[in-house]
């Protein structure tokens, strides 16, 4: 379903936190904001739910230290086990750094996919918002739109807050 | 918080010289992709490519023929690919210490430098993962022989789990797929300004789809900061990892001279001392050719000297260790290796190491030194040689004469190996120009944020 967007183009990050406050502060909270780098702050101003990463990146990782540790013991105590200086079959010590490796090679590829599965991110994505200039210096407010007379509000708050454009994207 | 300031309103942050504003940045980092390179830039890729060309005939050659072609005997089976291992593997830490290290220390220099260390790394990974792979001789069954691979048609026996040989593959190949990852990761918002920045429709196109649509959005930055965080955490260890996984290829022989327990931290340090005086060899001229000067400023390259000059203190108190526990052990075979390091057959090598690791870095103590880029350059490759010679020195004179007089012997590189070693160089200096060419050098989003926080009275966020 399409959607309608009301978008605010400022010329600084601090303009765009200060509309966005004011925009929360009149109950017409902004939906996002699209910038050329991380904004501090903006996270609480739009109410963005916590990441989920940390917790794809942990059972990644417990998934890469047990099939280490799987692959190892099964090799080495189950389907071939070879005397090597009649040292125990299941010579805990020398799995260490493998156990290791494996699960930090886990959690970082879970946490990399985990980050394109979780902004949809794929090679022939393109985002509604390309165009704006906000790659290199513009700093975009963008508020969903249901309703002209919330419009016309959101319009009057953009200019007041320094807007340099403010546009309708639907997306 | 100051008010507001407008767009094209000067700023002066300490960290970026000149009067740039956001889209100033975009341009100047941009600049060396788009416009032509100049006539040095050519000069370079001439040099590089032929050395990397000459290289491919000598692997070419070794593969053809054999491991013969080298000058190993049965004394000393271990000599340049080795060294070439530990030494590129080494050069990689530096890259990583910038980029995950002080990402979570807040060291908001780097910021400026971490893009090209990164690439340095997996370039540098690159080249030592290849000379393990050359020494196999048999490349093509490399794959049984590296990794666990079921069902074995080579019989049925797996890998050796314990062998420290055994944990450098998992350990390298983790090393290099992580690096990839978060230099990628951080890669995604510049590739997307480089694709709102380029003129024509195709490397627009190229550029949005390696990209894979980044939109700048509040909630991807979230996730994204997040998951550099995360990497960052994963990379610390890792590194730090890595080159202890190396050194155990050493310690865990019984060889006077390997055998050691210092070698972990040892290696560790050698290889960050190495790295920096590699990425000093690097930015000094990059700065210089690709006219980064207000971006990677004289701070930086002090910072860096100083990291240099703290990790050659502790490189030189290991050799001041070894000395002191060759005589201290009371073992025979230890004292020994001491001794025929500092006056043995290969003495010139150990004094060369001495003199380029220990001495050289000492002029670093001056402020002056450390802001005169040029001296810094020559320093630098005064390490990067000292650092290879180091690897040289602890496998070949370990090995040549080790418990049994009867097998002593000497160890001479043919040309293939000298061949390999400079092909070695021109794969790392010929990948590194194209990626200065090819792809932002410096991270744009970083240094914008960088000079927003810094507007706002210095906060640190990056």
């Amino acid at each position: 379903m399409p959607n309608k967007n009301l978008v605010g183009i400022f010329s600084s990050d601090e303009k765009l936190v200060h509309a966005a406050q004011k925009a929360k502060e009149a109950g017409l909270p902004a939906f996002d904001a699209y910038t050329p780098f991380p904004i501090h702050g903006i996270d609480e101003i739009l109410e963005l739910k916590p990441s989920f990463l940390p917790r794809v990146c942990f059972f990644g990782g417990l998934t890469g230290l047990l099939s280490a540790f799987t692959l190892q013991y099964w090799v080495h105590a189950v389907y071939w086990p070879m005397n090597i200086g009649g040292k125990s079959f299941t010579a805990y010590p020398a799995m260490v750094p493998i156990c290791f490796e494996l699960t930090v090679l886990f959690a970082g590829v879970s946490t990399f996919f985990g980050l394109l599965f979780s902004r949809g991110m794929h090679p022939f994505k393109t985002s509604p918002f390309w165009g704006l200039q906000t790659e290199n210096d513009k700093f975009a407010l963008v508020f969903d739109l249901d309703s002209e007379e919330k419009a016309n509000k959101i319009s009057s708050l953009l200019n007041q807050e320094g807007a340099l454009e403010i546009r309708e994207i639907t997306a | 918080m100051t008010t507001a300031t407008a767009l094209g309103e000067v700023l002066r942050p300490p960290l970026v010289e000149g009067e740039k504003t956001y889209g100033q940045i975009t341009d100047d980092i941009c600049a060396p992709m788009e416009k032509r390179p100049p006539l040095g830039w050519f000069l370079a890729f001439m040099v590089s490519g032929a050395a990397l060309l000459w290289g491919v005939i000598m692997v070419t050659d070794l593969i053809w023929t054999g491991v013969g072609t080298w000058g190993l005997n049965k004394t000393v089976s271990w000599a340049f690919d080795i060294t070439n291992f530990v030494f590129w593997v080494g050069i990689g830490h530096a890259g990583t210490l910038i980029s995950a290290i002080l990402l979570l220390f807040r060291q908001k220099w780097r910021t400026a430098i971490n893009r090209s260390a990164e690439a340095m790394t997996i370039f540098a990974v690159m080249c030592a993962g290849l000379n393990p792979l050359i020494h196999m001789g048999r490349i093509w069954r490399g794959l049984y022989w590296l990794f666990p691979y079921y069902p074995n048609t080579m019989g049925p026996l797996f890998v050796n789990f314990r062998s420290p040989l055994l944990w450098d593959v998992f350990a390298v190949s983790t090393y290099l797929t992580i690096s990839l990852l978060f230099w990628y990761m951080g890669l995604l918002p510049d590739l997307a300004t480089a694709a709102a920045h380029a003129k024509g429709a195709v490397r627009r196109f190229i550029f949005r789809t390696l990209s894979l649509g980044w939109s700048g959005s509040a909630r991807t930055w979230a996730q994204h900061e997040k998951a550099s965080l995360l990497l960052a955490g994963l990379a610390t260890p890792l590194v730090l990892s890595v080159h202890t996984v190396v050194s155990m290829d050493f310690a865990c022989a019984l060889v006077p001279g390997w055998h050691s327990t210092i070698f972990p931290p040892f290696f560790v340090t050698g290889a960050i001392f190495s790295g920096f005086a590699m990425v000093l060899t690097l930015l000094t001229l990059s700065r210089e050719f690709l006219g980064f000067q207000n971006y990677i400023t004289l701070k930086h390259i002090d910072s860096m000297c100083k990291v240099t000059l703290l990790t050659s203190i502790i490189v030189s108190l290991a050799y001041g260790t070894e000395a002191l526990i060759g005589w201290y052990s009371a073992n025979t075979f230890e004292r020994f290796f001491f001794i025929n390091s500092a006056v043995g057959p290969y003495r010139y090598c150990y004094w060369t190491m001495i003199f380029c690791n220990v001495v050289t870095p000492q002029f670093l103590w001056f402020k002056k030194i450390r802001r005169a880029p040029a001296v810094v350059f020559v320093i630098s490759i005064f390490i990067n040689i000292g650092m290879w010679l180091e690897r040289f020195n602890i496998i070949v004179i370990g090995l040549h004469r080790d418990f049994l007089t009867s097998s002593w012997t000497m160890y001479k590189p043919t040309y293939v190996e000298w061949g390999i070693l400079i092909g070695l160089f021109g794969l790392f200096f010929t990948c590194f120009l194209l990626f200065s060419r090819a792809l932002p050098m410096i991270a744009m989003s970083e240094i914008k944020h960088v000079l927003s926080s810094e507007k706002r009275g210095g906060k640190q966020h990056a």
